[in-house]
């Protein structure tokens, strides 16, 4: 049943533009992108800066739901978006969106993951074979037959992502998941799509602007602004650039504290992107500084 | 009549016999029991047909959700009695009046059973397995599901509205209305943006693909249904011969006696 894959690139986006159809300026301004399989890729910037519109190209609903003027191409596994509609590259491309109340339609957990399946129109055996591992995989067993609308926000949003995994997507886009949710619950979320993302092997795809929590795991930072690619790289690297610092992003705490000990003559040996990276460091200093301050 | 009206045609999930019976029996429980209470026009065998409602109620656990839906059109259902009592139909008008009454509420509680231990789905697969197209059984169940959602949304601008100064309660009865205006719109702007975004996500789980769709569950006629299909039949048909026949008909078709002889 899969699509027989001609390309070495997960996702390859050349020289595209869009405009949406009423609007004068466009949206996404000759992107360029090259996205292997199995890369955690996280996309941060502004508001209004195309995150959104670019996510929306992956899986082709730019340009066959939303209309509007595209130039270029995108290209999922060597296969255009041009040709292929949004339904068709559903078991390819799965996409989380923000507001989880828009994305779950059923009265329960169990319906809610089938659905997808159904709509496919797979077996039933499969289906439930889907169901019971979407099921396991995300601890919603003992949620199986509450109504998702009357769960948790954090739940909700693992619902949504349950039901879009049991499609065995190869890659997982996600518009800002995280924004509608209290702290604790954006951790355990995107502790999840880590999840996804080493155990299945899933390309991941992730709009955020939450980074102190987003950059632990990412492979891969682009930061946008004004439908361009600004700077693309390792997060470490694009994380400390002056483009980081001119575009107002939150930058995370533990990179402030990196570039302040810089400044006072201390330098890590690498930049941190999470806390337990920076006690590391830390530590690691203090060794071989100690005896220099004791002497 | 607020919202609370509603309580009791909303899906509770209690896990009694009723809830694991096929949709399509239930529906035909339904259709059944709206027809007989339609039927009769006597306070005798419509109390029994609201009595056999209330056992079912009780049975299932259901009772709380049901009676806050009964309590709720107690209201509407004195306006019934009155107005059939004062303006009703030539000849007997009390008579008239407690059997209208009676068999408003006996329809309230057959159609609370069913929505009550009916989830939307179960109701638009059942609808599907009678030949409905899924288009129009889906935008059905769309419609149930986001009736909770509409009335959020529309609580949260009318918090919005009012603390931006708009006096609801002030004055007469066209102004109110006018007051209304700033309320519809933004809400039918909200949930426009709110049906693109539904679809976008509908489209991207795999939605409105060619291929016949498939179902998890599987319907299929249980011991239990069949039995339950056989007492509706029997007792309905019992009903109405105990009408027809002596020795009951004369209790069936009691009449009761004149307010003003």
């Amino acid at each position: 049943m899969r699509t027989v894959l001609k390309s070495n690139y997960a996702i390859e986006v050349i020289n595209l533009s869009f405009k949406y159809e009423g609007t004068e300026e466009y949206a996404l301004n000759n992107v360029n992108l090259r996205i292997k399989e199995g890369e955690y890729v996280v996309i941060t910037g502004p508001s209004g800066s195309g995150k959104s519109t670019l996510c929306r190209t992956l899986n082709g609903l730019i340009p066959h739901f939303y209309r509007g003027h595209m130039e270029g191409d995108i290209r999922i596994f060597g296969i255009s978006t041009r040709a292929k509609r949004t339904h068709e590259l559903a078991r390819l491309v799965g996409m989380v969106f923000q507001e989880s109340e828009n994305q779950l339609f059923l009265s329960s957990v169990e319906r809610e993951i089938a659905f997808g399946l159904e709509n496919l129109g797979l077996p039933r055996d499969y289906i439930r074979k889907r169901v019971k591992w979407a099921l396991r995989n995300f601890k919603l067993e003992g949620l199986k037959d509450k109504a998702p609308y009357e769960l948790s926000g954090g739940q909700q949003q693992k619902v949504a992502i349950a039901s879009v995994m049991a499609m065995s997507p190869r890659i997982l886009v996600l518009d800002e998941p995280t924004s509608n949710l209290d702290p604790l619950s954006a951790f355990e979320i995107i502790a999840l799509i880590h999840q996804v993302n080493k155990a299945m092997g899933v390309t991941v795809i992730l709009v955020e602007h939450r980074l102190e929590l987003a950059l632990k795991y990412a492979t891969r930072l682009i930061l946008m602004k004004e439908g361009r690619v600004i700077t693309d790289g390792d997060p470490r690297e694009v994380i400390t650039s002056k483009e980081a610092r001119s575009l107002g992003i939150g930058i995370p705490k533990v990179v402030e504290v990196y570039k302040r000990l810089k400044e006072e003559g201390i330098e890590l040996p690498r930049i941190p992107l999470s806390s337990e990276e920076l006690a590391l460091g830390v530590r690691g200093c203090l060794a071989t500084y100690g005896s220099s301050y004791r002497g | 009549m607020s919202i609370r009206v509603f309580e009791g045609f909303k899906f509770k999930p209690k896990g009694t016999y009723f809830y694991k019976l096929d949709p399509r029996v239930k529906m035909s429980f339904l259709i059944v029991y709206s027809i007989l209470t339609l039927y009769f026009s006597t306070v005798v065998p419509l109390s029994i047909l609201f009595l056999f409602s209330v056992v079912i109620v009780v049975s299932n656990r259901v009772a709380k959700e049901w009676g806050r839906t009964l309590r709720a059109v107690a209201l509407l259902s004195l306006v019934i009695f009155s107005f059939n009592l004062l303006f009703g139909a030539k000849g007997n008008k009390l008579n008239y009046a407690s059997s209208m009454t009676l068999r408003f509420l006996t329809l309230t509680s057959f159609f609370s059973i069913f929505f009550l231990t009916t989830t939307p789905e179960e109701l638009s697969e059942a609808l599907l397995l009678i030949g409905i197209p899924y288009e129009y059984t889906f935008m059905f169940m769309m419609a149930m599901r986001f009736i909770p959602t509409l009335a959020r949304d529309f609580q949260t601008i009318i918090d919005a509205q009012r603390s931006r100064g708009l006096e609801l309660e002030k004055g007469n009865f066209v102004q109110r209305a006018r007051k209304l205006l700033p309320l519809l719109i933004p809400l039918i702007v909200l949930e426009i943006r709110r049906s693109v975004l539904i679809a976008e996500a509908l489209e991207a789980r795999g939605f409105g693909t060619s291929a016949k769709r498939s179902t998890l569950k599987e319907y299929r006629l249980s011991k239990v249904d069949l039995y339950l299909l056989f007492l509706t039949i029997t007792f309905a048909t019992s009903l109405i011969l105990s009408s027809k026949l002596p020795p009951y008909s004369e209790i069936m078709n009691y009449r009761l006696p004149e307010l003003v002889p």
